[in-house]
């Protein structure tokens, strides 16, 4: 199967080969201090200020690979320098504008006068300015960093290319709906430290281990073959996959509620049924922030798509870590 | 910039001043690029943040090499290898002359460097002769990467405000915002036409509307037929059907017959028949080509 940018199975096995290779030259684990008093930056100082960004990500229409970049930087620039947590919004903010900067067209970047003001982050431009060039240079202006969502969408096509019948039997599921759905917990696993602990290929398995395991019964020799070919280890990978089912629950985002089209369901998709009357309404949600970019990528949208212009090109347009 | 004895000056790239310079300690010649930080300003400008940080990943013999950033206080510098020209005023020398050995050569370099930026990811999006930098040994690196982008696997819009005029595809005049390798691709076509005809430009056009008057004049006026969808774009507007009347040895007379092959196949309307650089790198017009330039003994 090729898909609609004209990538093929070959390239994207190559995409994952590259990208793993600079995963691992550059992933650090980031260890977070739950408690940690006023001197020091901790996990729910963080966290709290990770939530803050993905809501700005919507607020300014950024696409998903630009929060989770500015994600990414933050965490590495947090792990190299010991960060009062009356600065942590300063240098969030920042991190997110450099993410911006990297990512976005010229015409999407706010100025930083507009930065500072829609996103009320009480820092002066200046401050901002100023932490934007420490942040650069303490990277060393390495601000390229593999994440999460870089592996989501290799390892989603992948899976649309190897099992095209893999969401047949799930009622009202598109490809790009169901990227939706992973997207969106890893953006909300994304707002919890205990999860950037693991390797980015590590998390993104996870998450995705956790969606299939309610949708067919052979998710587990799935996930295996892509956890073999991308060198994951198995006990991080299950701790990983217990963390990010905990934070899901928590959320009541897991399980998601899909429904089935046939009689044969597994126990998994059974429990899955018994709440879906609650989570229905929220996957209904879902059908109006469809991941545009992977519909188009997956060609499910009708011909002439560059009408659609002007639809901005995320799906966290009304993202629900806000609304939580 | 006590490590950097500066030279002379070099010209001006999209953000900054460019200085020939010497590194003391090393008495290397270097390129220095400076951008200049402004108080009220927006920091560190997304051209040069995207230059550096695109570059610091594309480490290839066919694309100029960043070897470090400098900071002080109000400015920003970048070091680059020198080179001693631009592909621009290396046409100014040849005084309507160009060795077709040399025009092959240098057509391979820069697909070879394209090939490397799209199999990176990475779109150049403003490919055109004063962008490809000749150094004294013949190579050719791409250069000004102030414009680049990475892309990603899902198909997204990205800004339809890039490309010179005269090297931006018709698609993309069109008002195309989905794009994706083959923008690179129309541009080299047109590079290569001219360095086939020593420097004089294919498509000179003076705004949009004479831009794809002339594209159309040589090519065809492409047709929902030729190419499906095209009266959806964004600014798309009717042009009259041309009458064909130009052949292309009449457009490039010194090219031969595999390089007009290979010319045709980049410069096509529809950006899905474009071939991609590394087709154009297997292209028969090229199986004669010097080993050394083909095999360089360190590809990096």
């Amino acid at each position: 199967m090729k898909l609609h940018n004209g990538l093929d199975v070959q390239h994207l096995m190559k995409m994952l080969s590259n990208t793993l290779a600079k995963e691992q030259g550059q992933w650090k684990a980031v260890h977070y201090k739950s408690n940690t008093g006023s001197l020091e930056v901790g996990g729910l100082h963080r966290d709290e200020v990770i939530s803050w960004l993905m809501c700005l990500n919507s607020r300014f229409h950024f696409t998903p690979e630009t929060v989770a970049l500015g994600v990414a930087i933050t965490d590495r620039f947090l792990s190299l320098v010991k960060v009062r947590p009356k600065y942590i919004q300063c240098v969030a903010i920042s991190c997110f504008y450099i993410a911006a900067k990297t990512f976005e067209e010229d015409e999407v970047i706010p100025s930083a006068v507009d930065l500072v003001k829609t996103s009320q982050c009480g820092c002066a431009v200046s401050d901002i300015l100023r932490m934007e060039m420490i942040i650069l240079n303490k990277l060393q202006w390495n601000v390229k960093t593999i994440t999460q969502i870089d592996f989501l969408h290799i390892i989603h096509s992948l899976l649309m290319c190897y099992y095209p019948q893999l969401l047949e039997g799930v009622v009202n599921m598109t490809p790009s709906r169901h990227m939706s759905i992973l997207s969106r917990n890893v953006f909300h696993c994304l707002c919890n430290h205990k999860m950037v602990g693991f390797r980015p290929i590590t998390f993104t398995l996870a998450i995705i281990s956790l969606e299939l395991e309610q949708i067919t019964q052979g998710w587990l020799s799935i996930i295996n073959t892509v956890q073999k070919m991308a060198g994951v280890e198995v006990d991080s990978l299950i701790r990983c996959r217990e963390v990010a089912a905990q934070i899901l629950k928590d959320k009541k985002m897991l399980p998601t509620g899909y429904q089935f089209k046939s009689l044969h369901v597994t126990s998994c998709s059974a429990i899955a049924r018994s709440r879906s009357f609650k989570r229905k309404a929220d996957l209904v949600e879902l059908e109006d922030d469809v991941y545009d970019g992977i519909k188009r990528l997956y060609n499910e949208e009708s011909s002439g798509s560059e009408v659609l212009d002007g639809d901005v090109s995320d799906f966290t347009k009304a993202n629900p870590v806000c609304a939580n | 910039m006590q490590k950097y004895e500066k030279l002379e000056k070099i010209g001006e790239g999209t953000y900054g001043t460019v200085f020939k310079a010497k590194n003391r300690e090393t008495q290397e010649i270097v390129a220095l690029k400076r951008v200049r930080l402004d108080d009220d300003d927006e920091g560190v400008p997304s051209s040069a943040l995207r230059e550096i940080c695109l570059l610091k990943e594309l480490k290839h013999r066919n694309i100029v090499r960043l070897h470090d950033v400098l900071h002080s206080d109000k400015k920003l510098t970048l070091v680059f290898e020198y080179c001693d020209q631009d592909l621009k005023k290396y046409f100014d020398s040849c005084n309507g002359e160009i060795d077709q050995d040399t025009v092959k050569s240098f057509m391979y370099q820069l697909l070879r460097g394209l090939a490397f930026c799209h199999s990176n990811n990475v779109l150049h999006r403003d490919l055109k002769p004063q962008n490809l930098l000749i150094n004294k040994s013949g190579e050719l690196k791409l250069a000004d990467f102030g414009l680049a982008r990475a892309f990603g696997i899902p198909v997204r819009f990205y800004s339809a405000e890039v490309v010179t005029l005269w090297y931006r595809p018709p698609d993309v005049l069109f008002g195309a915002k989905m794009y994706s390798t083959s923008i690179d691709m129309w541009s080299a076509g047109c590079i290569f036409a001219e360095m086939a005809n020593a420097g004089r430009p294919l498509f000179p056009g003076n705004d949009v509307e004479d831009q794809l008057k002339r594209i159309f004049k040589l090519l065809g006026t492409p047709t929902e037929d030729s190419w499906s969808n095209i009266t959806h774009l964004p600014d798309y507007k009717q042009y009259p059907l041309y009458h064909v009347s130009t052949t292309w040895p009449q457009v490039v007379p010194r090219l031969n017959a595999k390089g007009r092959d290979l010319l045709q196949r980049l410069l096509v309307c529809n950006p899905s028949g474009r071939l991609s650089a590394e087709e154009g790198l297997q292209h028969g017009y090229f199986a004669d080509l010097s080993p050394s330039i083909k095999f360089p003994a360190d590809p990096f």
